[in-house]
């Protein structure tokens, strides 16, 4: 099989090998063998765009399926599942997420992460605070299989107690390390959240009176 | 199977039993078993031949401890005490004791900061090994690794704090998993690959 | 996830790895075996606790003597093997202290409501309890692991006329006492 490279080329303009589909900012994709596929392939991502949705994610899923040796319709069907969470995640983290935000959403909605959770991960922090470390977490966790519902108690309330996206990142790797030396993911996750806990400030009235959010 | 295994009663009775036990056995039975066993002293070469070695019983006290040693072990080992002032790339494999990829910081905050992150990986037979994953776009000739004599592959890439999927691609043919990291499952894909968690310190 | 299928193959790989001292290898050998382990134990020793207890101190017993599991060996009978004897093992011990097992003592056992007439399931566990120890050994390891002879035989250590003795003894009885109860239903 030939070596195969996608790359992107941005227009100025519409050309006349452009596809319909596409706006001000045209893609093409080169390097899918089936031409047809390609074709939708490129729509996929010009229609995202026009939607505002990031793009080099959706390139990045298409070259992904390239290396992974997929068919051309695979590659438009998980271009456009990656598209379709882009949109739910960052409907999900309005207002103005960033595209780390939205492409960590993205995949925790692909572990499974119901979306309405995502919501309260971003309630979990100020306005201003990037919460794609806390949804990568959230991902990991999920993924060692921790209950979703868990694992977003967990870190939300790490999270509205002051807790750094890098100290919930360390509760991320080790609870991966503790779940691979044989420890269930819910007594991983305990003893860690409890490692993270005892190096925040204690609770203020106020915030231990804040109500805490509500299960989707 | 010979005449009088074939019956239906027996093959009811089999039904039944296989059946049983309801209550399927949860994760926490599975980390209970482990987490004994690891706890388990190696029995002396007698003991082991003459097949007589006994069981400690492990008290909820112990599970306990052990799981506050761990936690202290967490601590130490993500540089708590960190031994050089220079942030040096950390090992983004498993080192003979078994841990999985935690890359090591240096400077801090917001999303562009970049965590020099190493992998290894071990093919003396290769002609080539590739990194591909989400941090280069899957791009097979973006990040070659390096052959050492030793038939080790490796190489150190700036990655952005957070949870990055990725494999090798060994002589631009295979696409391995790094056999040493917690898998990730493939959604869209279904070719599972290996997570590397990246954060600063 | 525990698998409770027998002879859902494992991956062969797992025990080599477990053996070269990959923890979560091991992990993964535990997850597989778990079900099927605790079912045997189960049925072998007629309550959970012994049960748990001896399938605990047969996976402490694998991982310890992991280095003498020939590379080219089937897990599956290997292993059974350590379980078997650690099954008999408490039963052994058992009878030397005279602990009668009631039918009652066995709250983990499914369908055990008699609503009127005899229950099935509840039969086939008497039955069970009251077979000789490596007549009903024989009997799960052929019909509820499906092993075939040959690694039975590996497993308990007996020849195959022997133990096609055993099962067909506890055929006869589970069939004897069972046609009455099927009648009844």
């Amino acid at each position: 099989m030939n070596r195969i490279r996608l790359t992107v080329v941005a227009l100025a303009t519409a050309s006349a090998f452009a596809a319909p589909a596409l706006g001000a900012q045209g893609v093409a994709v080169s390097g899918i063998s089936d031409s047809r596929a390609r074709v939708a392939v490129e729509r996929e991502i010009a229609q995202a765009a026009s939607r505002g949705l990031p793009v080099r994610p959706l390139i990045a899923k298409a070259q992904e399926g390239v290396t992974k040796r997929a068919t051309g319709e695979r590659i438009r069907v998980a271009v456009a599942a990656q598209a379709r969470r882009l949109e739910q995640a960052r409907e999900h983290l309005a207002p103005s997420p960033s595209e780390a935000e939205i492409v960590a959403g993205a995949d925790a909605l692909a572990v499974g992460v119901p979306a309405p959770m995502l919501r309260q991960v971003r309630a979990a922090y100020p306005a201003g605070q990037s919460v794609a470390m806390p949804l990568d977490v959230l991902t990991e966790l999920v993924a060692r299989r921790v209950p979703p519902d868990r694992a977003l108690e967990q870190i939300t309330d790490l999270m509205r107690r002051g807790a750094t996206p890098t100290q919930i990142a360390g509760l991320g790797a080790s609870v991966q390390a503790d779940v691979a030396a044989g420890l269930t993911p819910d007594a991983a996750l305990e003893v860690r959240a409890r490692g993270v806990m005892s190096l925040l400030p204690a609770p203020t009235a106020a915030s231990a009176l804040a109500p805490r959010g509500t299960r989707p | 199977m010979t005449e009088f295994e074939r019956d239906p009663i027996i093959d009811r009775v089999r039904d039944t039993l296989r059946g049983a036990p309801k209550a399927t056995p949860d994760q926490r039975a599975v980390a209970r078993v482990l987490q004994t066993v690891w706890e388990s002293p190696r029995p002396s070469v007698w003991q082991r031949w003459l097949g007589a070695w006994r069981l400690p019983a492990v008290s909820a006290l112990g599970a306990g401890a052990v799981a506050v040693a761990a936690l202290a072990l967490g601590f130490v080992s993500r540089g708590a005490v960190s031994p050089e002032g220079e942030a040096a790339p950390m090992a983004a494999t498993s080192a003979p004791t078994g841990e999985y990829p935690v890359a090591q910081p240096a400077a801090y905050d917001a999303e562009s900061v970049r965590v020099p992150t190493q992998f290894v990986f071990e093919n003396a037979g290769a002609a080539q090994v590739a990194l591909v994953g989400d941090f280069n776009e899957w791009k097979e000739d973006a990040t070659p690794l390096v052959k050492l004599p030793n038939g080790l592959w490796t190489t150190t890439v700036p990655l952005s704090p957070g949870r990055h999927v990725y494999a090798f691609l060994v002589d631009g043919t295979l696409l391995v998993a790094d056999p040493r990291a917690p898998k990730a499952g493939d959604e869209d894909y279904g070719r599972e690959g290996s997570v590397v968690m990246v954060f600063d310190r | 996830m525990s698998d409770s299928r027998p002879n859902s193959s494992i991956d062969p790989t797992l025990p080599l790895r477990a053996k070269a001292g990959d923890r979560q290898a091991f992990a993964q050998l535990v997850d597989v075996m778990y079900a099927r382990s605790l079912r045997f134990a189960l049925h072998m020793v007629g309550n959970r606790e012994d049960a748990e207890e001896a399938v605990q101190d047969t996976f402490v017993r694998v991982y310890h003597n992991l280095s003498r599991f020939r590379d080219d060996a089937r897990f599956e009978p290997w292993m059974f093997r350590i379980l078997a004897n650690r099954c008999r093992t408490v039963l052994e011990k058992r009878r030397r202290h005279s602990v009668v097992i009631q039918y009652g003592d066995v709250p983990d056992r499914i369908g055990a409501t008699s609503e009127g007439g005899r229950d099935w399931t509840e039969e086939v566990y008497k039955v069970l309890d009251t077979l000789p120890a490596e007549q009903r050994e024989a009997f799960l390891l052929r019909h509820v692991e499906d092993m075939a002879y040959e690694d039975i035989a590996a497993v308990t250590g007996v020849g195959l006329s022997a133990l096609r003795m055993r099962v067909k003894r506890a055929c006869d009885a589970l069939r004897a006492r069972l046609t009455e109860v099927m009648r009844d239903d």
